[in-house]
């Protein structure tokens, strides 16, 4: 004996496979869809912030040779390449240093121009005589001098970690010193070639910035090496790989979409004559709409648990990885948006079974049966 | 939440002016009229194929015709009015063979559904009282798809019997029974005929003599044979 109020309560004891095999398609794509945002968005993150937005790695180190020796850019040409943000070419000036103990050892000055202050972080208004050193040096002290060993009156600053891994632990010198010093160095005939350091804007133009590079020379005449090769593959390949991450969580998400789709689909064929018994008795199709939507809905409030529960468990995983903070964000954020895609989830369920039986209630249809 | 569905029933009234009815070219219905005032028990009789279920289903509020008026309770029907239509297709009482019934479900479960769409309360001394007299007491409680053809016929015709319709369409409803069902089903129908409308639409001769009207349905459809 049936004590309900909506009609469609059979169903759940006569087609439960079938209840059950939605309810997990439903909980497959909730699932799905959180997680792949979550994957989408940590690779995103990682990808963006590591590699595209890495201020670090939007430098390029550049060297070139000829046959004859070193080869002469033209730095107007270079600066008018696509995303270039400026540059800075020049000699690495060795700067020789004896510490307390007596020991003596010597550090390659380039000059502090915009491009090296971007390199180091370092915004810090400085005097002439400014030699900016990594911060190990700091609480050192050492007597400077040049290549012909006369001392070298400096101003010490310092700047935060090493370097990016082609700087590092490179010093820089205020222009003035460095044009004192470069004059010294040309005296004494030093043979070392310039370095050109261009700045990119962003670190995912490099690519662009290579492959346009590259068609500046003629390879047969002139080999240029970079500091960065490799990275514009990396970054390529990071933008790509991200690409088809998107494309096969959205690909995967379809497919659930259409496998739930059509075994709503079946469902709904198997209760076909049922529901045309229901419209003859007098259930308008607006009715009959609801109340199976609410059967099926019930269904899915387990399935809505459930994946609170998933998403929480998740979490409890992720605590022994993660600081107190970043996992309360990341709870909070995946619960945040759990509860909106169920709210998404309810209205795709709704407009699915709406879409079907509309067109299973239409009048044209459920005539046709009668004729048959 | 039960309410009785039928609101008064001096209400009834029949009234179907000029229909016009085609399937593409072909047509079904041609100027039909038929007008009843008062309750009784009504047959339309006519070969199979010849249009009758296709007028059953205008008048059951299912089908749309292309032209003509209709009047029921007193209401102009406007087919456009899903609200309307909804409301009165509850009043209206449709059988039509077993389709009434959902094939997994036992015959008390079926009525029990049939209660929660029209909101009346399953009256089980009603049910009791015609299910002994169509000899289906025994047979409540068993799945429809487990019943035999007149079984299902007896079955789906409990609806009409157990709750109160002041409209009642009946389209072939003693096609699967024997003479002694059809003789008890009619002696029913006349026994509760006095406060509704009942149309059967019928093949058989003694459903017509038993009804308290005929109409010759080709006479409805003015002379239209093309399709007996």
């Amino acid at each position: 004996m049936l004590k309900h109020d909506s009609v469609f309560y059979y169903i759940k004891q006569k087609y439960l496979k079938s209840l059950r095999k939605l309810a997990i398609l439903n909980f497959l794509l909730l699932i799905l869809i959180i997680f792949s945002i979550f994957t989408v968005f940590i690779s995103a993150e990682n990808i963006h912030n590591n590699i595209l937005n890495n201020d670090k790695l939007s430098m390029v180190l550049i060297n070139g040779y000829t046959e004859t020796g070193e080869f002469e850019y033209d730095t107007n040409l270079i600066l008018k390449l696509p995303h270039v943000k400026n540059l800075t070419y020049d000699y690495e000036i060795p700067l020789i240093y004896t510490t307390e103990k007596e020991e003596v050892d010597s550090i390659y000055c380039l000059p502090l121009n915009e491009t090296t202050r971007e390199a180091i972080s370092f915004d810090v208004q400085v005097d002439d005589n400014a030699l900016v050193l990594p911060e190990h040096f700091k609480n050192q002290k050492l007597i400077f001098s040049d290549m012909n060993h006369k001392p070298v009156k400096t101003t010490n600053y310092y700047y935060e970690g090493s370097g990016t891994y082609f700087l590092k632990d490179q010093c820089y010198l205020a222009q003035p010193l460095y044009n004192k010093m470069l004059a010294t160095i040309n005296s004494s005939n030093y043979s070392d070639v310039k370095s050109l350091i261009v700045n990119l804007e962003k670190t995912e133009y490099i690519y662009d910035f290579v492959k346009s590079f590259h068609e500046m020379f003629n390879e047969d005449e002139v080999y240029v090496y970079y500091q960065s090769e490799g990275l514009e593959n990396l970054v390529q390949n990071s933008k790509v790989s991200f690409h088809l991450l998107l494309f096969f969580q959205l690909s995967l998400l379809i497919v659930i979409v259409i496998v739930y789709k059509n075994s709503l689909n079946s469902l709904i064929k198997l209760i076909n004559r049922d529901l045309l018994s229901l419209y003859l008795n007098g259930m308008s199709s607006k009715e009959i709409t609801s109340q199976f939507y609410k059967t099926i809905e019930s269904g899915n409030k387990k399935v809505y648990i459930f994946s609170y529960g998933t998403v929480i468990l998740f979490a409890i995983l992720l605590s022994k990885a993660l600081n107190n903070e970043i996992l309360m964000i990341i709870t909070v954020g995946l619960l945040i948006l759990l509860s909106l895609f169920i709210l998404l989830n309810k209205l795709f369920v709704k407009y699915v079974i709406s879409s079907i039986l509309a067109k299973e209630l239409s009048n044209e249809n459920i005539v046709s049966q009668l004729r048959n | 939440m039960h309410k009785n569905s039928v609101d008064n029933y001096e209400d009834i009234h029949v009234s179907v002016k000029n229909i016009n009815f085609q399937y593409g070219e072909k047509i079904i219905l041609r100027n039909l009229s038929l007008e009843i005032n008062e309750p009784g028990l009504y047959a339309i009789y006519g070969k199979s194929g010849c249009g009758k279920t296709t007028f059953i289903n205008i008048l059951s509020l299912i089908q749309k015709p292309h032209s003509g008026t209709i009047n029921l309770f007193h209401k102009q029907i406007n087919f456009e009015d899903v609200e309307l239509v909804d409301d009165l297709r509850k009043k209206i009482a449709y059988f039509f063979q077993d389709l009434n019934l959902i094939e997994t479900l036992t015959i008390r479960e079926n009525l029990q559904i049939i209660s929660l769409i029209n909101s009346q309360p399953l009256d089980n001394e009603k049910l009791n009282k015609y299910s002994r007299q169509i000899q289906m007491e025994n047979k409540l409680d068993i799945p429809v798809n487990n019943l035999s053809g007149g079984e299902r016929q007896r079955a789906a015709f409990l609806k009409v019997l157990v709750f109160e319709y002041p409209l009642i369409l009946l389209d072939e409803p003693t096609n699967n029974l024997d003479e002694e069902n059809i003789q008890i089903i009619m002696d029913i129908l006349s026994s509760i005929k006095k406060d509704r409308v009942i149309l059967v639409v019928t093949h058989s001769k003694f459903v017509v003599e038993n009804s308290d009207k005929s109409f010759d349905f080709i006479q409805l459809n003015k002379g239209l044979k093309e399709l007996c």
